[in-house]
């Protein structure tokens, strides 16, 4: 029962945080910073499984191994993007939120240029009529 | 999977709200503010140990 951990340090971070937060607002940022850096990285261990098996998989199709690799990229950035701008809107800072967000819709777009360009190509070798 | 790192940090944010609340009301209101400050700072290298862990993990992880 690894759930009942993960709920366990969710609810005790929740209660200290929520008592800190009348004192010193800061130290509740700290402590919700820490529970969820605490279970990400326990669930994180628990998703290299996931991704041993992802790419178990595709070494048996003749998959391209760039696309996956840059797959997996964009959903590390995913992660971690939507954990910092969760934690800065937690603090009341939606600004800083929103251009964290932004920074990584677009350092996932920019990785994904040579998806988008292999796509292209194909396109205009399905096409003869373009060139 | 350190529980034991949520309840030192609550237990340096308890301290830290009892120091100030002290000494505001014993008019040192300057030295209350470096009471808070040297907490936030002793609480942030802990924090940023953790952070550090976690980006290690999702390098490792996502190959980035």
């Amino acid at each position: 029962m690894e759930i009942t951990k993960i709920i366990g340090i969710a609810l005790v971070g929740v209660c200290t945080s929520l008592f800190l937060k009348q004192y010193q607002p800061e130290f509740a940022i700290f402590i919700s910073l820490v529970c969820g850096c605490m279970i990400l990285v326990y669930v994180f261990h628990k998703l290299s499984f996931i991704v041993n098996l992802l790419k178990s998989l595709a070494s048996r199709i003749d998959l391209n191994e760039d696309f996956l690799v840059i797959l997996l990229k964009a959903t590390g950035i995913a992660y971690v993007t939507e954990f910092a701008c969760n934690t800065c809107r937690d603090a009341g800072e939606t600004a800083i939120a929103s251009k964290v967000e932004l920074a990584g819709r677009v350092l996932i777009a920019s990785m994904a240029i040579p998806i988008i360009t292999t796509l292209v190509e194909m396109m205009q070798k399905l096409i003869p009529a373009s060139n | 999977m350190e529980i034991q790192l949520l309840f030192k940090i609550a237990a340096i944010g308890i301290l830290v709200a009892v120091l100030h609340q002290v000494l505001c009301r014993a008019g040192r209101d300057d030295q209350a503010m470096m009471v808070a400050l040297s907490g936030i700072v002793i609480v942030l290298a802990m924090v940023v140990k953790e952070i550090s862990n976690l980006f290690h993990t999702v390098k490792t992880l996502f190959n980035l």
